[in-house]
């Protein structure tokens, strides 16, 4: 639900990277357009995790299969 | 129209679906007895099935192999088995079913379900995703749930569960989401065989053939889903080595597939990934590599933009994490070792970013195979240089040339 890519677990990294980034341009020396460009990255993966954990939740109120997965499980 | 199922996603109705003719491809080489037990599964849950075996060129010196293919006919004798003149890999035994089954006498299923040879199915999988995929006229395919066979063999193992337990949340996120989840996974899924003659059957050229099938099939208008009530489970490779072959071919075979296509809905998914991902990793190897390219920003603005930028993260990451620890609850087959692995974070942290290597030798292996192209290699040092390298990528798993099947 991620998207990222190499599991969702690597969102950590790309977090890393993001925060690592966000570190140095608080501290001054970055140029607007790559702090910009930080802050469009950082944002657009909030919403896309935001957007899917919403569709997450939608889809197993919603969706939901007419006969259960753990009846089956069982057996 | 498509905006909207960033949030909302399009809701499938239900049909009644009696009388579906179904028949089922599966492509096999050198089969294990779990084919039988397949096979066993199938006949035994869903009597009126048709099913389409096909040996795809068993090398006569794999004898247990063969034996197997003969057993299936003793055994079961409304299986029809068939077999391929050469090797053709996975696509290419599909489509050499598909072409028996639209030769023969009898009409066209309703249904064509493709699936590995080496599968676990429950008495619903059949059923659930017959359902699933008649409940609304515009599906075109619906997949299984993915679940592994050896969870408990080892680490490596039970890494892979977890991740496929991700998969398969993955693919329930992207219900309805622009046109459903980004790939109908060759382990099982069911297809509408309007939709996948349609489509014209698999491509035989692609590496990852599953995924290409998915793209095209979007391209035609067709929706795609998972059947959240039909269960599968599969075998997960037990070395790393024979895992980063697995994961090159996906990871190769997914940028491939991502070049040609022109339907960008079918692959929305994959975009994001890839641009979030390439993105990150291109401004920090900036930042370090030409610092001074970067600077020259200075006064109150950084402070604020770094602050922001780095709450964003921060709020990712325990968003992210609380939410995959909570969808554990819904894993049926967890224990206090995956629990364990989810709450200390490291190991699948670990894994991620090896499994991340492949991504960015995918992005390189990718750049050098187009770049290659372009170049005439009729310069005989260049093409010394290209077969070199070429070589050199081949030795750390990179290669165009194996299909579906781990070399």
């Amino acid at each position: 639900m991620l998207h990222l890519k190499g599991g969702a677990m690597l969102s950590l990294l790309v977090n890393g990277g993001i925060s690592l980034a966000g570190w140095f341009i608080w501290n001054g020396g970055a140029n607007f357009w790559f702090a910009v460009f930080f802050l469009i990255l950082a944002g657009f993966s909030l919403l896309i995790l935001i957007s899917g954990i919403i569709r997450y939740a939608f889809n197993l109120k919603t969706n939901a299969p007419e006969s259960s997965s753990e009846e089956e499980l069982k057996h | 129209m498509y905006a909207k199922t960033f949030l909302v996603p399009n809701r499938y109705h239900q049909h009644n679906v009696n009388n579906v003719s179904q028949a089922i491809i599966i492509p096999s080489h050198n089969p294990s007895p779990l084919t039988l037990t397949l096979l066993c599964q199938i006949l035994d849950w869903n009597p009126g099935i048709h099913i389409y075996l096909v040996d795809d060129s068993t090398p006569i010196e794999c004898q247990e192999g063969l034996r197997i293919f003969d057993t299936a006919l003793k055994l079961f004798p409304q299986v029809m088995v068939i077999r391929t003149s050469s090797n053709k890999l996975k696509a290419g035994a599909i489509n050499y079913g598909l072409n028996r089954l639209a030769r023969c006498d009898t009409p066209l299923p309703d249904i064509i379900f493709t699936c590995d040879d080496d599968i676990w199915i429950t008495p619903g999988t059949l059923t659930g995703m017959t359902r699933a995929l008649m409940a609304d006229d515009r599906l075109g395919a619906v997949c299984s749930q993915s679940w592994v066979t050896n969870k408990n063999q080892n680490l490596l193992t039970r890494l892979q569960a977890l991740e496929y337990f991700g998969f398969n949340a993955a693919r329930l996120t992207d219900e309805g989401f622009y046109q459903g989840p980004l790939v109908m996974h060759g382990m099982l899924t069911a297809f509408r065989t309007q939709a996948l003659l349609g489509a014209g059957g698999f491509n035989e050229q692609s590496l990852i053939e599953d995924y290409e099938i998915t793209t095209r099939l979007k391209e035609q208008g067709w929706h795609v889903r998972m059947a959240r009530n039909a269960l599968a489970w599969t075998t997960v490779p037990t070395k790393f080595s024979q895992l980063w072959k697995q994961r090159v071919r996906w990871t190769y075979g997914g940028l491939t597939v991502l070049a040609k296509c022109r339907h960008w809905p079918s692959i929305i998914q994959d975009v994001f990934g890839h641009v979030l991902f390439f993105g990150t990793l291109a401004a920090i190897a900036i930042f370090f590599l030409f610092p001074f390219s970067i600077n020259g920003f200075h006064g109150s603005w950084p402070r604020l933009l770094g602050r922001i930028i780095i709450l964003l993260s921060l709020a990712q990451f325990m968003i992210s994490y609380l939410f995959q620890v909570w969808i554990l609850r819904y894993y049926h087959e967890k224990d206090k070792w995956d629990w364990f692995l989810r709450l200390s974070i490291l190991p699948e942290f670990i894994y991620a970013n090896i499994l991340s290597l492949v991504l960015i030798g995918s992005y390189v292996f990718f750049t050098f195979n187009a770049l290659s192209r372009r170049l005439s290699v009729s310069a005989t040092g260049l093409g010394i240089f290209i077969r070199l390298v070429r070589s050199g990528f081949k030795k750390i798993g990179f290669t165009e040339t194996w299909g579906t099947r781990v070399a």
